[in-house]
């Protein structure tokens, strides 16, 4: 099974570009981070700082690896998102939902649906190993390319923005 | 062929086009939650909810003593939590009026007041500044997320076994005794209020 190079350009450039935004937000606002880390409660509190530091420092080299095509940055992406969805698996399952998810964009509580998405983004990191078809590229494929990471893009953050606006609906007195 | 290429491009234009505006619209519902969210002392939305015992945090006072919400429902006294920031001029102005209602509560009630930021430095020059050395101050960035505090200044009021009675967002004096009145009431916010009135005016109608 051999994925057409449209498609695979699409998935490596949108999970690169999602791990390195992500990363330097991350550094970026660190104190905040720093917080966030600390409320998983997976951590003892001296290891938190280190914690937020490797988590951020972690998503940009994979970011930079998955954008240059590295087979490495494919497959620690899917660790890495896999294990952003266990955390929040295992503190939805002591009930501390309330706590900041701090994935980027909106602050948001726990749920169910962003553990489901990122089970999901993990399998398209997987996604990424597949063999690419070899075939001449045309400028309706560099079109087809750029169309469909703005799509993607689009479609991303409109979903993370959907998850947000559902927890405060399910809260709303 | 040619047909075929310019018809993939006019739809990937009306794709982009569609996909940006169901963004837009996402990002709507967002902005729309936040300016619906009713003024006053209101609950806004998450966290603890009223009738809920909050999350029992290890806390620490700024003058690093340990301290529990718990502690308080042990001893059989209900805690006024009052979250302000020393960068929020309405906090300033609410600071009175909170000391004064903990003086006439004092039978039952303790004031604790709580930031979530800010440096410790910060809080102590606004300690001393507003003479607050009298009640435990602390600053968690958990306890904040906890009652969700969105906006300050925020104040919640637990019973004396350490339920959530009320919470909200507070800008007069009269949002403060709000939460004093729903604890006498019985209901835990306006919104709740508001809804039950609403359901009594179907049945009658």
């Amino acid at each position: 099974m051999s994925v057409d190079p449209v498609i695979a350009a699409i998935l490596q450039f949108g999970l690169g570009w999602l791990f390195l935004a992500s990363g330097v937000q991350k550094l970026r606002r660190m104190e905040e981070f720093r917080g966030i880390v600390a409320m998983y409660r997976l951590l003892p509190q001296r290891f938190v700082t280190t914690a937020a530091w490797f988590v951020a420092g972690v998503e940009v080299a994979v970011g930079l690896a998955v954008v240059l095509d590295q087979r490495a940055g494919f497959i620690a992406a899917a660790v890495v998102l896999a294990a952003y969805a266990a955390a929040m698996g295992i503190n939805l399952a002591r009930g501390r939902r309330f706590i900041d998810c701090g994935c980027g964009g909106t602050r948001q509580p726990l749920s169910i649906g962003l553990v489901v998405r990122n089970v999901l983004l993990s399998l398209i990191a997987v996604a990424g190993l597949l063999p690419v078809a070899s075939r001449a590229i045309g400028w309706v494929d560099v079109v087809s390319m750029v169309a469909g990471l703005v799509v993607v893009g689009a479609l991303y953050a409109a979903t993370n923005q959907l998850l947000a606006a559902r927890a405060r609906l399910e809260e709303w007195v | 062929m040619n047909a075929l290429i310019v018809s993939n491009v006019v739809l990937w234009v009306l794709v982009i086009g569609l996909s940006l505006a169901v963004f837009a619209l996402t990002r709507q519902i967002g902005v729309l939650h936040e300016r619906v969210a009713p003024a006053g002392a209101l609950t806004l939305s998450g966290g603890v909810k009223a009738g809920e015992t909050p999350p029992q945090l290890a806390l620490t006072t700024l003058d690093g003593q340990a301290m529990t919400l718990a502690a308080y429902a042990a001893n059989g006294r209900g805690v006024l939590l009052f979250f302000l920031s020393p960068t929020c001029p309405l906090c300033r102005a609410l600071l009175p009026v909170v000391t004064k209602i903990a003086k006439e509560e004092r039978t039952w009630l303790d004031l604790v007041f709580a930031s979530d930021g800010g440096t410790r430095d910060e809080h102590i020059a606004y300690v001393a500044e507003k003479q607050l050395q009298a009640y435990p101050y602390v600053v968690s960035q958990e306890l904040g997320v906890a009652f969700r505090v969105g906006k300050l200044p925020y104040a919640a009021l637990l019973d004396e076994k350490g339920v959530l009675v009320a919470k909200g967002l507070v800008n007069t004096r009269e949002h403060v005794e709000s939460l004093f009145e729903a604890k006498r009431l019985g209901v835990s916010s306006v919104n709740e209020y508001m809804s039950a009135k609403a359901r009594d005016e179907e049945v009658s109608a």
